[in-house]
This record gives structure tokens, C-alpha cells and sequence, in this order.
């Protein structure tokens, strides 16, 4: 998880992010509900806090950043 | 000044929303860095195996009695990963190895990161075979590849013989699965070999040994096995 916030703040510097979207798949071995914990904590004081945390589930292994929204 | 943005408008004002594609792999970093320690390896002639199993499975009996029965002939050592205390690498080193303990706290398994200090650290000779003894754990330490040439499922009879479609992952990042305990398979309801046909189910490539570290059942073949990956050591 600090991975996915380092590398957020790497691509769009300090900009603010509202949302985040990750692919995850079913066979990666990580559970939406616990990311979803713990991008909360994760992402307080820091550019993604308060941003929502969208998922979308693939069949395959992948756990991917896929995009990011930002104002 | 816009509170949201600090832009010194002082009206509201429409905050202008883009999306940002990344498209980053979230494991990256963790296999660039486990690609690094299998290059490194690669270069010093020495072979890792990644063993993975629950806690209390017999990780850390078999490596001592493998030491046991190696150690003339084969420099062995080995990366312990536990949430606390240093107990395995002191059994380790009593056993007549060389080891290191890493210790994760909160964390449930070992990363390429955190093998490859314990490498640094140890710095193992030419032709040696270092074990990594992940944290017991059957879940996490699948998904993280730390440089080792193979990953290793250790399990026992004690466990119950259904674990493999309980605990897919791990069977399928594995090249092999070593049943141990295996004198206690009479007092136990444990079908063997209904236990690996289901780990060959989730993974039909998945090679199976069964051994006893107490009774020594087995020992000899997987010591022989452990002992062709060794690479030569000039």
C-alpha cells in the first residue's frame, strides 16, 4: 500500500487525488475489503486522503494501478 | 484563496477533474528487486529455496536435520523470517549452519527487500544452499517472488489433508511440496495421497516428497534432491 501512495505522488507530484482506481485480480491474493482498510490509513497526510477507492476485479493475478483522478 | 487548491481565486469556482492513467504493477518493485537477487546469485553460484508453510508445520526441524546430515559435504544457510524473537536462527546455528534472522513485526511474510539484506549479511560462499524460512504463514508469502529458485510448500499430516484446495495459491506458486510428520500419519486421520492429488490438481507440475525430520523416513531422498541444487562452486 505505501507502494501504490509512492508511486501516485511519483507520477502527479503533490496534485490532489479524489479517487484511485485499481485492477485486482481474483488469483492476486489480495482481498478488496482489506485494501480498502487499509488505504485508509495508508493515505492519511498525504495527497490521496479522502480519495475513494475503486476496484475493479479481473479472474486473472494482476494488481494493477490503474488510474487516478485528480483536481 | 480557494481552499481546495490554494489558487488565489477568491470566488468558487469549478475544480476542473482529470483523469491520470498510470498503469503501474503494484508488485513491481518487489520483482525488480527479487530479479536483482537472482542475478546476484546467479553470478556467486548460489541457490535459494523459499520454504513456505504454516506455523508449527516443521520448517525449522527440517533445516536443522538436513544441516545435520549435509553439513560435511555442503555449505548450507539460512534467511529466518518470524514476526518475533531470533529462537529459529539460534536453532539454526546450533544445528552447525550459518543464519540470519529477519524479523517483520506486524508483517506476515518475507519481501525480495528483506531477503536481499539477509543475504548482504550473510554473504554466502560459492556453491552454498541458502534456505529462506518465510514466516508461517500459507497465504501471503505466495504472492511475493524474493529471488529463490524455487518455492517450497512444506505441510504436515497434523494439518489436515484438504489444505491444497483450501489454499490454492501456495500450491500453484510452488514448484514442491514436502508432506513432513509423516510418522504421525497413523494417528492421524491424514489421506496422503488424496493430499497430493489435490495439490496436483491445483498444480499438476507440482513435485511431492513425504519425510518424517524425527524418524528420518525420507530424509535421505530430500537431502539428495537439496543437494543436486547446489551449483558447483567455481
Amino acid at each position: 500500500m505505501d507502494d501504490l501512495v509512492s508511486a501516485v505522488i511519483e507520477q502527479i507530484g503533490q496534485a490532489r487525488v479524489t479517487a484511485v482506481r485499481l485492477v485486482v485480480g481474483r488469483r492476486a491474493g489480495a482481498l478488496p475489503h482489506a485494501l480498502r482498510f487499509c488505504f485508509d490509513v495508508a493515505t492519511r497526510g498525504t495527497p490521496l486522503e479522502g480519495a475513494t477507492l475503486e476496484i475493479d476485479e479481473t479472474p486473472g493475478e494482476e494488481l494493477r494501478l490503474k488510474e487516478v483522478e485528480v483536481t | 484563496m480557494c481552499a481546495t487548491c490554494g489558487c488565489g481565486e477568491s470566488h468558487e469556482h469549478e475544480h476542473e477533474r482529470r483523469t491520470v492513467k498510470l498503469e503501474h504493477d503494484l508488485l513491481a518493485k518487489n520483482d525488480r528487486i527479487a530479479a536483482e537477487n537472482r542475478r546476484a546469485l546467479g553470478t556467486r553460484n548460489v541457490t535459494v529455496l523459499n520454504l513456505i508453510g504454516s506455523p508449527g508445520a516443521g520448517k525449522t526441524t527440517l533445516l536443522e536435520r538436513t544441516i545435520a546430515r549435509l553439513r560435511p559435504e555442503l555449505a548450507l544457510a539460512v534467511v529466518e523470517g518470524d514476526q518475533a524473537t531470533d529462537r529459529d536462527a539460534m536453532r539454526i546455528k546450533r544445528a552447525g549452519g550459518r543464519s540470519l534472522q529477519v524479523n517483520t513485526g506486524a508483517g506476515c511474510h518475507l519481501d525480495a527487500e528483506m531477503v536481499a539484506e539477509g543475504l548482504a549479511a550473510l554473504a554466502p560462499e560459492r556453491g552454498s544452499v541458502v534456505f529462506v524460512e518465510n514466516v508461517g504463514n500459507l497465504v501471503c508469502p505466495a504472492l511475493f517472488d524474493v529471488g529463490e529458485r524455487e518455492k517450497i510448500v512444506v505441510m504436515s499430516v497434523t494439518e489436515g489433508d484438504d489444505k491444497p484446495l483450501k489454499y490454492p495459491h501456495v500450491f500453484r506458486a510452488a514448484s514442491r511440496f514436502v508432506l513432513t510428520k509423516i510418522d504421525l500419519a497413523p494417528h492421524v486421520d491424514f489421506d496422503i495421497e488424496a493430499c497430493f492429488a489435490r495439490a496436483r490438481e491445483i498444480n499438476p507440475r507440482l513435485a511431492t516428497m513425504r519425510l518424517s525430520a524425527r524418524s528420518g523416513e525420507g530424509m535421505q531422498d530430500w537431502c539428495s534432491w537439496v543437494r543436486e541444487q547446489a551449483a558447483p562452486a567455481s
